[in-house]
């Protein structure tokens, strides 16, 4: 690799790397467009016009994730000035949001609290936050990060208010609204310091503040994880969430569950990866020594915020009585077990997350999709008008089942594995480690909670199964559509269970490429390192200020 | 006969009937699904039958190899048909693999046979019939599946595949409070396996492997007794649960009186032999040391169950949670058994196991056919029934005989055995040195004995009160016993005689397994007893 990441590639070059992207801007004025040209009833059709739009951009996707798995290019590549990385961690995610917002679409089009408004700038406004996500999981530099994070939350808060007459969304809107300015104003102080500190927005940056100034790093990053912490939904940045998602309409709903909280793992990953692979850090941090056998660190802060995050989720659960509300918390909990993988911070563990985030779009959208089609023909989101609907159509009642007992973790089902690879990586730091308590009990906890949640998630099943149908649900029936998309969602579930290796090998692909792309940032960074230690012994503290020696991206 | 696969037969030929199952169309009504149950369950009970006849065909001294200690190794071409291997995830290094000893197959058998018997006695359910048998199908693979399993991960599949049907099984088809049982019963057996699942996946981040069989050749963390003492009692615990010991037991009166007669069968029947079976299975011969170290907590809480069960179950006024109680109690006996570490001791607790398996069935089926008739199951308003019903008095004294250890009957022999064990045994009861000989081994034993009179009491005053006496007026128009109750009864009643005269018909079976097991401590271990000969502990018993 050379020294200087910025591309030699012409920018035209470039560009094709975020083509994509382009797509989705070309889409998002097409939509626009026809919106003007079709009569407010038939403005649903924008929809196609969308998943149209998605459908290219991920097919260009698709053949840019062979390109950079480096068969035709020779290795990743930092695009426009550093802004950008084209590696296949931003082409898995890429490929991710893009079927998310898919899905999306498809629920939308088929969901009655979206009927009789004017949808064009709705399917606008999700193709902009798609994008946005697209180039939160690519950005590789923080002014790149920070932009791409507004840019998703700004179509998000007119999202999640879109039923504008509805008290509801009007205020679910204004809380989002609220809550992302006050993170993201956290976030933007954050970077504030990272800049003053390191001269430079780069990720590379972060490494260099934490091998100079660990206390400042830890606090700066307790800035940015504000900002990441609202997307993820982790507490305690989680209090939009519950409201928001019940407000929100549905297929919004499980947007903001599954891309939004993905496209926020994407970011941290990436921002974190080159900082956990450095080999020795050497926190400077003795005051709080002691937690469970262990340094203060950042890994520390990591086993706060999971720890408080799924416990939070889980117990807030128990008491829900509308199934958005309880998936809100239910997703906030799976928040807390993929924050456990920051604990492990291994290889292993960043790949878990990854294979997670597929079980879990799976898991979250297969449920939001059941909530639409009940929705549509109840109007209820309350549990208990769920009562008896096994004996209504037990077909999709087993599919949604399955999906539940997967949200638990239990075998045979993928929630399992995805849980099953998330604490073997933190066990298997634990054994690395002095201190193998410290992952251990993370473990265990985690653990109880997985039996915490299958009270809530039961409690569903059980309202399904085990009594009489009400009279909500008198006339009640699936149509065959609605039956073969549940039985799509549940099947891949089970499947994962009998075979999940192709899926890991995908992940694995996903995986390397980011790698790759870290060991591009690292001998950099190592190589400063090396001229300052240097400059420490024969100039002094002095010469800690690296304002002078990093390269200014911006 | 030779099956090719038949283990793996065993385990998913329910599966494959699940699928069939599915695809009755539902204006056929509820018979072809009964019809398709009961086929199943009969070559799945045919099947380990033939597992059973094939596994006495072999060489006693190859039968003798326990799976722990022998490896893999077993001696190529004849073994074929009991073990099954292939690589199922690569990247975890996690195998597909099936295979059975003694241990396995006495307990194959027994489920089998008792999944096959209850059945008869689920004909009678209207409610959702066909959902009810794709549940009974899904639980019975989970069943055998745990008992075949040999990779811990293959074994915790099945371990947690089980759970799902029996919550669903209780709580749409159970009793009036059958809501708070299945997920009581649910989340304590949930709450034990993830501590199981958390030592599982501490066991392999540093051996890399989830065999049974090399762990149990190689035992883990030697050179950390700190760690392998929290792994035995994360093991122990999620089987404890199970057993059910005694603080953990208090989901079991709740789904044995709420569920519906047949799964309070599987129930008692085989889902608490999980729970020894795992202890034999895992613990044991995985963590010999910490076994040994745990060995007087096992012996206390066996003594524990086998007491406070008793006295539970006589003071219960619910005839079906006099009986839950008592499967407290005769759990006991396979703890002590297990903690006596010694030929008798451990062939008595698997006998017991079986023999349990007979009798509790049994007494479920007799409680279930009284309350079929008379919706109701206070012991107090019953009395006479015996008059009425006299076929099915004679069928109900045989399960309340052999249950409370009538000699002649198989409890009282396997009852017998654990005594003789433990009493004898070198196992140190709760460190001799603090407590002097109040919780030594023999004073242990002696008080359990005392659980065999507080059974005969409870059973026989409930015997007392249901069937003799005055018969009464409302319970004047009973009939006898139908054929389904016969065809599920009759058997059991069979097999507990036919034991009871000629135990060494099961013995023989794993006799042979368990003694070898315990060649890990006599081995060069601390406790090298004078350990009996494979066989004539036995012998002496014939």
């Amino acid at each position: 690799m050379t020294a200087a990441p910025q591309s030699i590639m012409p920018l035209l070059t470039q560009m094709t790397f975020i083509v994509p992207e382009l797509m989705l801007a070309v889409a998002i004025v097409v939509v626009i467009a026809c919106d003007m040209f079709l009569p407010r009833e038939k403005s649903w059709q924008c929809g196609w016009v969308a998943l149209a739009g998605l459908g290219i951009a991920a097919m260009d996707a698709v053949y840019l994730w062979n390109v950079t798995s480096g068969r035709m290019l020779g290795g990743p590549a930092r695009l426009f000035w550093g802004m950008v990385s084209a590696d296949n961690f931003a082409m898995f995610f890429k490929l991710m949001f893009l079927a998310g917002a898919g899905v999306t679409i498809l629920l939308s089009l088929r969901s009655a609290e979206l009927t009789r408004m004017r949808s064009g700038e709705y399917y606008a406004l999700l193709l902009t936050a798609t994008m946005a996500s697209c180039f939160m999981a690519s950005s590789s530099n923080m002014l790149m990060l920070y932009l791409a994070l507004e840019t998703l939350s700004l179509p998000s808060y007119v999202l999640a208010g879109y039923r504008k007459s509805d008290r509801q969304a009007a205020e679910a809107s204004l809380k989002y609204i609220l809550f992302g300015a006050v993170s993201s104003g956290v976030m933007l102080y954050g970077l504030s310091l990272l800049y003053g500190l390191a001269g430079s927005l780069d990720y590379a940056a972060i490494t260099r503040i934490a091998t100079v100034n660990y206390p400042v790093f830890i606090v700066t990053m307790i800035f940015l994880i504000a900002g990441f912490g609202f997307k993820m939904s982790a507490a305690p940045f989680h209090f939009w969430a519950p409201d928001v998602y019940e407000g929100a309409p549905t297929p919004i709903t499980a947007y903001l569950s599954v891309v939004s909280k993905m496209a926020g793992f994407a970011a941290i990953m990436r921002l974190l990866a080159p900082y956990f692979s450095m080999t020795t850090i050497a926190p400077y941090f003795d005051a709080a020594r002691g937690m469970l056998g262990r340094q203060f660190d950042l890994t520390s802060i990591f086993w706060l915020l999971a720890v408080l995050t799924m416990t939070l989720g889980n117990f807030t659960a128990l008491r829900q009585t509308n199934i958005k509300r309880l998936l809100a918390y239910s997703s906030i909990a799976h928040a807390g077990y993929m924050l456990t993988a920051f604990v492990a911070h291994n290889k292993d563990a960043f790949s878990a997350v990854m294979f997670y985030l597929i079980i879990y779009f799976i898991m979250n959208f297969g449920m939001f999709a059941a909530v639409t089609f009940i929705y549509n023909r109840t109007g209820s989101f309350q549990i208990s008008d769920w009562r008896g609907l096994f004996y209504r159509s037990p077909i999709v009642v087993v599919c949604m089942g399955i999906l539940l007992v997967s949200l638990i973790g239990l075998p045979p089902t993928a929630g399992f594995v995805g849980k099953w690879k998330l604490f073997v990586a933190v066990v298997e730091e634990g054994q690395r480690s002095a201190s193998p308590w410290f992952f251990y009990s993370l473990v265990l906890i985690a653990l109880a909670n997985s039996v915490v949640s299958l009270y809530y998630y039961v409690g569903i099943i059980k309202q399904m199964c085990f009594y009489e149908p009400g009279e909500k649900l008198a006339n009640f029936r699936f149509n065959t559509t609605q039956k073969l998309a549940m039985l799509c969602f549940a099947a891949p579930i089970i499947a994962l269970q009998i075979n999940w290796q192709p899926l890991s090998r995908f992940v694995e692909r996903g995986m390397g490429a980011a790698r790759q792309a870290v060991i591009m940032i690292i001998p950099m960074t190592t190589h400063q390192n090396q001229t300052l230690r240097a400059a420490e012994k024969t100039h002094g503290p002095q010469a800690f200020d690296i304002r002078h020696t990093g390269d200014h991206p911006c | 006969m030779t099956i090719p696969h038949i283990l793996s037969w065993i385990v998913f030929l329910p599966i494959v009937a699940m699928a069939v199952m599915a695809l009755i169309p539902q204006r056929l009504g509820p018979a072809p699904v009964r019809w398709v149950s009961l086929l199943t369950t009969f070559v799945v009970f045919a099947f380990s039958v033939i597992l059973t006849v094939n596994f006495y065909a072999i060489p006693a001294a190859e039968r003798a190899a326990f799976i722990g200690l022998k490896g893999a190794q077993f001696p190529a071409g004849a073994m074929s048909f009991y073990e099954e291997r292939a690589r199922w995830i690569g990247e975890y290094n996690i195998w597909y693999h099936l295979g059975v000893d003694g241990l396995s197959v006495i307990l194959v058998l027994l489920t089998g046979m008792l999944s096959f018997l209850a059945v008869f006695s689920a004909w009678g359910i209207n409610k959702a019939v066909k959902g009810f048998h794709m549940m009974y199908m899904l639980l019975i693979t989970g069943m055998m599946g745990t008992f075949v399993a040999l990779d811990m991960f293959l074994f915790y599949v099945f371990w947690e595949v089980m759970l799902l049907p029996m919550y669903f099984l209780i709580g749409i088809w159970g009793g009036p409070r059958k809501e708070y049982a299945a997920i009581k019963f649910f989340l304590y057996t949930l709450a034990g396996s993830i501590l199981m699942l958390a030592a599982i996946i501490i066991i392999y981040m540093k051996y890399h492997s989830f065999s049974i069989p090399e762990l149990a050749a190689n035992p883990p963390f030697r050179d950390n007794m700190a760690l392998a003492h929290a792994l035995w009692i994360g093991f122990f615990i999620a089987f404890a649960i199970k057993i059910p010991m005694f603080p953990f037991h208090t989901w079991l009166p709740d789904a044995h009186v709420e569920a519906p007669t047949a799964i309070s069968v599987i129930l008692a029947g085989v889902l608490l032999k999980m729970g020894g079976y795992g202890i034999l299975r895992v613990n044991f011969p995985i963590f010999p040391d910490s076994t040994e170290y745990f060995i007087g907590v096992i012996a206390v809480f066996g003594v524990i169950n086998v007491i406070y069960g008793a006295f539970c179950a006589m003071a219960q006024k619910d005839f079906k949670k006099l009986v839950a109680y008592s499967s407290v109690s005769h759990m006991g006996y396979v703890l002590l058994g297990m903690a006596a570490l010694n030929g008798e001791g451990m062939n008595g607790a698997v006998f017991q196991m079986f023999n349990h398996g007979i009798s509790s069935a049994m007494m479920f089926l007799i409680v279930g056919v009284l309350y079929d008739r008379a919706h109701h199951r206070e012991i107090e308003r019953f009395g006479g029934i015996g008059l009425q019903m006299p076929r099915y008095l004679t069928l109900a004294i045989v399960g309340f005989f052999a249950s409370l250890g009538l000699p002649g009957l198989s409890g009282f022999i396997s009852e017998i055995m654990v005594f003789l064990g433990a009493f004898k045994s070198q196992s140190t009861g709760l460190g001799p040195q603090a407590f002097g000989w109040v919780f030594s081994m023999k004073a242990l034993t002696m008080i359990s004995v005392l659980g065999i009179v507080l059974g005969a009491a409870y059973l026989l005053l409930a015997i007392q009160r249901v069937y003799l006496g005055k018969s009464k007026s409302e319970y004047a128009n009973f009939p006898d016993l139908n054929r389904y109750e016969y065809a599920s009864l009759v058997p059991l009643a069979v097999v507990s005689i036919l034991l009871g005269v000629w135990p060494s018909l099961a013995l023989n079976i794993f006799n042979g397994t368990m003694n070898s097991m315990l060649g890990i401590w006599s081995a060069g271990g601390r406790m090298a007893p004078a350990l009996l000969p494979a066989t004539s502990s036995i012998a002496g018993m014939q």
